[in-house]
């Protein structure tokens, strides 16, 4: 039975093919704090990827309402139902032992439950490769159900918790979820595929279905935790998110052949996300590169975490949880680093208030950021410590080492004078 | 006339060898039959029937064929839908068709829905007899099968798709498939003049599962395999399987006729040759590895009756006449010697 280590549940675990890891890895940070669920990013990918015939269902992007959105419905919930019942048939907990972290190997503790390739050999009829269902079309029509739909006072179904609003949790709350394939170091889908049609590439850790190969067989759509891949229809195959490539490997003219974001990265309004490529080592940890920012923001500051880690295909999208949500709802979907996640946003280091102003600000892939230091601008109280603001300014530079974007934590400002004062 | 018992009974032996004799060279079915049955005779006949309703099929030969759910590798089953077959074959110059009959009780014909899977079956036998037997299940490395599988989508719904199964669907336009704002589009719009087939990347790629164009000539798909996992389409060009399905009354019979000569060796006349079936019921979403298999069965192609095989039977006959006679002869001679030797 093949191992590999996943470093996102610090233990070594079983998947069905041995460990081999890409030179660099597509990956992305997203903070939920800023979305505003304006679905950007979904229309761009439609609109590049997803409008043609038989396509119609899917969105290789999308923005959902927790705890109630799901596109498909209940994706999530009905999936954590599953392993649920694999822990009590097997008489064990889907627990992690937080206490156990250690380094880079071990940075959120240890995973005790099942991953869903494990729990997958308890299944009575057929036989999966990981735990998994298929969702029915109508699960899969509606992408925006429950949009904006807050939990009520607990306990009490249909009524709002009018208590004001008050950190940490807050009493009626909802967030939003912005999602794509994870582009996962184990990814479940090619795990599934019961005739290698799909592959993780070498250079950047994309996750494709080949078209020629592909038989429609629907197992990639059934075992994908995150259910990414999609049946189609007018094609009689699968398809899932292709993470832009193109514009990866640098083919659109605008970055002149340098790597770019992708298009739901680039659209996005509310300036929550930050895409690009870390370089691995050869046992698939994260190579050493501190003034990289989503190394920084996942590996050292640890702001980021991986979205169900406990699912066990060591996800590739990482997110900045919401600090309003109620605790144990988002260790349940981020694993045991939230609260210190949590922590570090509310009050965020002048290094980390700096690299989040890199967020959306240009279609380039950053490869490495460099801070100027700036004046004192700000100063309060947060969780009864001094906080200060300093105006910073964080350069960015693209793979080729050139500078792609210079901005400061205060935003320029520039008073209209009052001749003007009315004009649009 | 006072005949001893030994003489009856020595008599009776040789009239049923005769009449085993007649048997053998009248009735070869019946004769597949008497033996364990495992052969499968295919007849020769002027031009095989594409329907499975004609009545040539009646006097062809049959083989049941039990199924089994595939559960050697996964996605496993241990249970399918389909659990039996009967196969029939005839040949003619060119082709070689079977007629599989199973009982299916729900009739999938489309692939309009995400969770829709069609009904299917297929014969399978090996790339190259020349190499030995492959392992029934998918053929193994340097041993390749080779797989004709009838789809029941590709026949009766090859364009139907998500405005079929949703009719209240609604849509603006559909770029690249060559059709204006608010007309429906179809798969087949993006092969035409003013669409591109890139956006349907599958039959861009190549693959025949999603070439309507295909689909709608045949509804059988030629494939080879290499063991577990390496099933890969003949391609568009080597397609030359036809078929036809007909469902009545809870069961399938579906002919499914290809070229007796294949890449690798020729169905020849008076020549036996592996083959093995699989079933898939789409009612019980059964798709690739989830599907009921048989082992190798054997297709015999019956030699054709020439002149020879006419006169050969009247040869057989007046020679087995006369053995009884020339024996009787002998036994009436013993048994007179034996009475004088009596009185």
């Amino acid at each position: 039975m093949p191992e590999v280590y996943n470093w996102q549940l610090g233990r070594p675990m079983y998947y069905p093919y041995q460990e081999q890891h890409p030179r660099e890895q597509f990956a992305f940070v997203f903070n939920i704090n800023r979305c505003i669920a304006c679905q950007t990013c979904t229309m761009s990918c439609k609109s590049t990827w997803t409008f043609s015939k038989g396509q119609e269902y899917m969105w290789w992007n999308n923005v959902e309402s927790k705890p109630y959105g799901g596109y498909p419905q209940a994706w999530d919930a009905r999936l954590l139902e599953l392993l649920d019942q694999a822990h009590q048939k097997a008489g064990r907990e889907a627990v992690w032992d937080a206490t156990r972290r250690d380094g880079a190997r071990q940075p959120y503790g240890v995973f005790e439950g099942m991953t869903i390739f494990e729990a997958a050999h308890g299944a009575e009829q057929r036989e999966e490769v990981a735990l998994g269902y298929e969702p029915s079309d109508e699960e899969w029509s509606s992408p925006n159900i429950y949009e904006d739909t807050a939990v009520g006072q607990k306990g009490v179904p249909g009524v709002m918790a009018f208590q004001p609003v008050q950190l940490p949790e807050h009493l009626t709350w909802f967030f939003y979820l912005a999602r794509l394939c994870n582009h996962c170091t184990y990814p479940a889908c090619l795990a599934a595929c019961p005739r290698q049609a799909i592959y993780k590439r070498p250079e950047d850790g994309i996750v494709l279905i080949d078209q020629e190969r592909c038989r429609g067989y629907r197992k990639c759509v059934a075992q994908c935790p995150y259910k990414r891949p999609m049946f189609r229809t007018t094609t009689r195959v699968s398809e899932k998110c292709i993470a832009c490539y193109p514009r990866i490997e640098g083919k659109d003219p605008i970055t002149g052949g340098e790597p770019m974001e992708t298009r739901c990265m680039t659209a996005c309004v509310g300036k929550i996300r930050l895409q690009g490529l870390v370089k691995l080592n050869g046992d698939g940890s994260w190579a050493e590169d501190r003034r990289h920012p989503l190394y920084y923001l996942v590996k050292v500051e640890k702001v980021a975490l991986p979205l169900y880690p406990q699912f066990g295909t060591e996800p590739n999208g990482y997110y900045i949880p919401p600090r309003w949500a109620p605790r144990p709802y988002l260790r349940q979907m981020f694993g045991p680093g939230v609260d210190e996640a949590i922590e570090k946003y509310r009050a965020p280091s002048r290094e980390l208030l700096a690299v989040l102003q890199l967020f959306r600000t240009s279609q380039h892939i950053i490869y490495r950021y460099e801070i100027i230091e700036g004046q004192k601008v700000f100063e309060t109280t947060i969780n009864g410590k001094k906080w200060e603001m300093f105006n910073d300014t964080v350069v960015g530079y693209n793979k080729s080492g050139k500078e792609v974007v210079r901005v400061s934590v205060e935003e320029p400002t520039y008073i209209r004078p009052p001749i003007h004062s009315n004009s649009i | 006339m006072n005949v001893p018992k030994t003489i009856v009974n020595r008599r009776s032996i040789l009239v049923a060898a005769t009449a085993g004799l007649f048997g053998w060279l009248l009735s070869p079915a019946e004769r597949a039959a008497a033996a364990q049955k495992a052969t499968l005779l295919a007849r020769p006949v002027t031009r095989v029937p594409e329907d499975p309703e004609d009545s040539l099929w009646a006097s062809s030969d049959s083989l049941d064929v039990p199924l089994a759910p595939q559960a050697v590798v996964k996605p496993r089953t241990y249970e399918a839908g389909v659990k039996a077959l009967t196969a029939r074959a005839l040949y003619d110059e060119t082709k070689l068709a079977f007629l599989l009959e199973w009982g299916d009780a729900k009739r999938e014909v489309s692939i309009g829905r995400v969770g829709s899977f069609r009904d299917a079956i297929a014969v399978e036998f090996p790339g190259d007899p020349s190499k030995g037997i492959p392992y029934f299940g998918m053929g193994e490395s340097n041993k390749p099968v080779t797989i004709y599988q009838w789809k029941a989508d590709w026949q009766f719904a090859p364009l139907y798709d998500v405005n079929e199964e949703f009719p209240n669907m609604a849509w603006d336009l559909y770029p690249f498939s060559g059709r204006a704002a608010g007309e429906m589009a179809e798969a087949t719009d993006y092969g035409k003049e003013g669409g591109d087939r890139a956006f349907l990347p599958s039959w861009w790629a190549g693959s025949p599962l999603g070439n309507p164009v295909l689909q709608a000539k045949t509804p059988v798909e030629k494939l080879t395999a290499e063991g577990f996992g390496t099933l890969t389409s003949a391609g568009v060009d080597q397609q030359n399987g036809t078929g036809k399905g007909v469902w009545k009354d809870g069961a399938w019979r579906t002919v499914i006729s290809f070229p007796k000569s294949q890449e690798g060796f020729v169905f020849e006349r008076g020549k036996t040759f592996p083959v093995a079936f699989a079933a898939w019921d789409g009612a019980r979403q059964e798709r690739g590895g989830e599907k009921a298999v048989s082992t190798w069965y054997f297709l015999s192609l019956e030699q054709p009756l020439g002149p020879l095989a006419y006169i050969s039977p009247v040869l057989a006959v007046i020679g087995a006449a006369a053995i009884q006679v020339i024996g009787l002869g002998l036994l009436r001679r013993r048994a007179r010697q034996t009475d004088q030797v009596s009185t």
